[in-house]
């Protein structure tokens, strides 16, 4: 009976080819619109990490100004980055299974050859665990082992995009490349890896790509390695002249760090918290914390709400656009009406040769249906260009787009739709009187 | 014209009438807040930047090596650059405006360490030419002289200071600024030497947009910064020719970027004109969709009564009466819809304004936007009101 009914809506859209038309293009740009923004959404609110939201923690302590909260709007938190000694503090902790400091810096890289002018990258600093933390996938070779992260070894990761422009895509692990004033050892190369949100670090900008080249936190002191991501500050210190100044600054009261634990049980996740909460009383004790309750440990998810990474902007839109879905069917609504309405001559024969309303609800219904599938692919079109124009106006040129969720959530919501707005003019159809219109025939 | 019979005529088939009337509803609502929205945020991106902003160059290096030296770098790159045709005016500013980064620190009036009255502003680093080569306005005071410029590292010589008209009035009300000191964190003494009437500073969501400190100093180890005003016209042109240059005479350094302002400006706004478009968009499609729904529903309305048509023109009445009959009908619907998205675009504006951070709408932004609709409304239904005023009135006494 369904084969049946399809052949007849089918006969019947060609039937009207214009309204059909109208109809499947009403679906099509309320489709396409919303699920434009739908997808801008999904993008800004994915969280690249979520099988291990249960796992990584960004643990938060607060030793900002006694007098003033980090942020007047969060007076119950911590700042979201740490001062260098809190961070060596919280490194001594073997509670975690992994554990990182990290920072974004950046230097100028040289090569080998002179084809190649020298030019600057930006990088970051960090610990190996950052690689198995976050599963950073590698095309060659790994990361350093444990006693690099001492600092004393010179060794650096390097990116996919910058191993391609260094040494041709080739394996380069056990070279050597010069970066600022020393040479590096490569120790590993990373396969394409590009998080959106960029939800390790989102103090720069939750929509950046990653890092270039990777090296030993600890290194910082040699190199002095500049701060590129934020730095803040609530105390004025005197760094002193010349080569105090780095040293004074790192020690400092100013933060800069990024800091993460992967807390694989419960039992260590309550030893952490207990582990930070005696590290922020200790703290208040010499007079160093004012707010030591503020103490917590954030999932990946509740990091990404705290920075507020999905903006206003975004949730605006998507709203708006679909209120605009909702005009578009209203629109079909008017047009199936105006069409259903056109047949009641036919309709009216079918019952008098024995349909019962139900069989011819039903069959209006199937051709709702089969508009909304038909308006819904080419919603589905009109959103994946979408996206590609909402992307190059925000410049996002990461991989990030449409994907299997969102053109399912698409089909599902175009029929859906389509069905929703058939029901009223379905209805209306089956409640007129066969014997009225069969008279005039 | 008497509305009651167009009036009973709609209630017999009240579903047209009441979709119309809701597309038109949401269609206000949603055009009178996105209106709200995109002439908030392009007032937003139009604001003067206090500079010239149009012609300005902004170019970068970084030094690398032992040999590396600053000030030699400084002096044989401001000769190359000014000796460039199209170049006006170049001037060290450590880093470029309006990029989203930058520093921020506080001063106060007072010599105590972190004083309670400290107030918050962006401060740069600029030499004796940057002024000019800005294109900023010295509204009181003077420029500093080419003696004041901190030529070395050290950081007790950060002494001499220019701020905005914006900052001297948080730190000094209404009393003159020039010459007066203003303390850093440590306590520190700044002089300043004067006046500049406007500048925007670093970050385009910061309150403080408009409160800069510029210092006397080329400070900066490894890497140097040039603001580069170019003849009217050619900034964009003058990129690469800048960017060749300074490879060109020193290749003992990387030219990390060369950009002008408005390409920084751009990326700077560029939240806000991607939803300038994508509110435009919208509501151009929005528009657009519900106009195509009001001339469906005319058109379909004028099939089904051709019949009534044909018996009114025969009962005497005019071609022009049949027109006024669907004009006032539209008029008629599209009003009432248009009240209720009156009412809806108030309820938006209220519940946006309590779920997000958004400003309470203007008022009168309903007003433009429920006027538009109406003649949209009325347009949309002459077509197929023209074609009923065709129908002849023999057709009454067909019966078919």
């Amino acid at each position: 009976m369904f084969s049946y009914y399809l052949k007849l809506s089918l006969l019947s859209i060609k039937r009207n080819p214009i309204l059909s038309t109208l109809m499947m293009a009403a679906i099509a740009v309320g489709i396409g619109a919303f699920i434009t923004m739908l997808t801008v959404y999904h993008i800004q609110s994915g969280n690249p990490l979520w099988y291990k939201n249960d796992q990584v923690y960004h643990p938060q302590i607060d030793m900002w100004n006694p007098d003033q909260p980090y942020r007047e709007s969060k007076p119950d938190s911590g700042p979201d980055l740490f001062t260098y000694r809190d961070a060596m503090a919280l490194h001594e902790s073997d509670i975690p299974t992994y554990k990182v400091a990290t920072f974004k810096t950046g230097d100028v890289i040289l090569p080998e050859s002179d084809e190649l002018a020298p030019f600057r990258d930006v990088g970051r600093m960090t610990y190996n665990d950052f690689f198995q933390i976050f599963d950073v996938p590698f095309l060659y070779g790994g990361a350093w082992d444990d006693r690099a992260d001492q600092g004393g070894e010179f060794v650096v990761v390097l990116s996919r995009e910058l191993n391609d422009k260094l040494f041709g895509g080739e394996n380069s692990v056990g070279e050597r490349v010069r970066i600022g004033d020393h040479e590096f050892t490569v120790t590993g190369v990373l396969d394409e890896w590009y998080p959106v949100p960029k939800f390790y670090d989102l103090t720069n900008g939750a929509f950046q790509g990653p890092e270039e080249y990777f090296m030993p936190f600890q290194l910082l002191h040699t190199l002095e390695s500049p701060q590129w991501g934020n730095t803040n500050c609530w105390k004025s210190e005197d760094y002193g002249t010349g080569d105090e100044v780095y040293p004074n600054f790192v020690n400092g009261e100013c933060i800069w760090i990024t800091y993460w634990v992967q807390l694989d049980t419960e039992q260590q996740q309550e030893e952490y918290m207990d582990f930070l909460a005696a590290y922020s009383s200790e703290q208040a004790e010499l007079g160093r914390s004012a707010r030591p309750e503020n103490q917590t440990i954030n999932t990946v998810e509740e990091w990404l709400e705290w920075n507020e990474v999905v903006g206003d902007d975004n949730r605006v839109l998507v709203g708006l656009s679909f209120l605009f879905l909702v005009v578009c069917l209203l629109n079909t609504v008017g047009l199936l009406l105006a069409k259903f309405m056109g047949r009641a001559g036919e309709i009216s024969v079918r019952r008098a040769l024995g349909a019962s309303r139900l069989d011819v609800f039903r069959q209006q219904l199937i051709e709702c249906g089969s508009i909304g599938v038909v308006g819904g692919m080419a919603g589905i079109g009109l959103a994946a260009l979408g996206v590609i124009a909402v992307k190059k106006m925000y410049s996002f040129s990461g991989p990030a787009g449409m994907d299997m969720e969102m053109v399912v959530t698409a089909f599902v919501t175009a029929i859906l739709a389509s069905i929703a707005a058939g029901l009223w003019p379905a209805w209306q159809i089956t409640r007129v009187p066969p014997a009225g219109y069969l008279k005039t025939q | 014209m008497d509305i009651k019979p167009i009036f009973s005529a709609m209630l017999r088939n009240k579903t047209g009438p009441i979709l119309i009337a809701l597309q038109v509803a949401i269609t206000v609502a949603i055009v009178s807040i996105s209106g709200f929205i995109i002439s908030e945020r392009i007032e937003k991106v139009q604001r003067p930047t206090g500079m010239d902003d149009a012609n300005l160059v902004f170019a970068e290096i970084a030094g690398f090596g032992e040999e590396f030296d600053q000030i030699a770098t400084y002096h044989q790159d401001l000769k190359a650059l000014e000796g460039l045709p199209g170049v006006v005016s170049v001037g060290y500013m450590n880093r470029p405006p309006l990029t989203g980064g930058g520093s921020s620190s506080t001063f106060s009036t007072s010599p105590e360490p972190d004083s309670d009255d400290s107030k918050g502003t962006a401060y740069w680093n600029i030499d004796e030419r940057a002024v000019d080569a800005l294109g900023l306005n010295i509204i009181a005071g003077r420029n500093f002289d080419i003696t004041e410029i901190n030529r070395t590292n050290d950081q007790d010589m950060q002494a001499y200071a220019l701020v905005t008209e914006a900052y001297a009035k948080d730190l000094f009300g209404e009393e003159s600024a020039v010459d007066k000191l203003m303390y850093n964190g440590l306590g520190e003494p700044i002089r300043i030497v004067g006046v500049i009437d406007h500048m925007q500073g670093a970050w385009v969501g910061w309150d403080k947009l408009d409160r800069n400190v510029l210092f006397s100093s080329l400070r900066g180890e490894t890497s140097l910064g040039y603001a580069i005003r170019v003849e009217p016209g050619l900034a964009d042109s003058m990129v690469p020719v800048i960017e060749t240059k300074l490879q060109e005479i020193n290749r003992n350094r990387v030219v990390t970027s060369v950009r002008t302002l408005h390409e920084f400006m751009d990326r700077s706004y560029r939240q806000d004109t991607a939803m300038i478009k994508m509110l435009v968009a919208v509501s151009t499609l929005l528009v657009a969709v519900t106009s195509l729904g009001i001339v469906g529903l005319a058109a379909f309305n004028v099939n089904q009564r051709r019949k009534q048509i044909g018996t009114r023109r025969a009962l005497g009445a005019t071609r022009a009466d049949i027109l006024k009959h669907f004009l006032t009908e539209a008029m008629l619907i599209t009003s009432v819809g248009a009240a209720l998205g009156v009412a809806l675009a108030f309820a938006m504006s209220f519940w946006l304004g309590t779920q997000f951070n958004l400003p309470k709408m203007d008022w009168w932004y309903v007003v433009p936007a429920a006027g538009g609709l109406l003649v949209i409304g009325v347009l949309s239904v002459l077509g197929p009101a023209r074609r009923a005023t065709l129908i002849s009135p023999a057709l009454a006494t067909r019966s078919v």
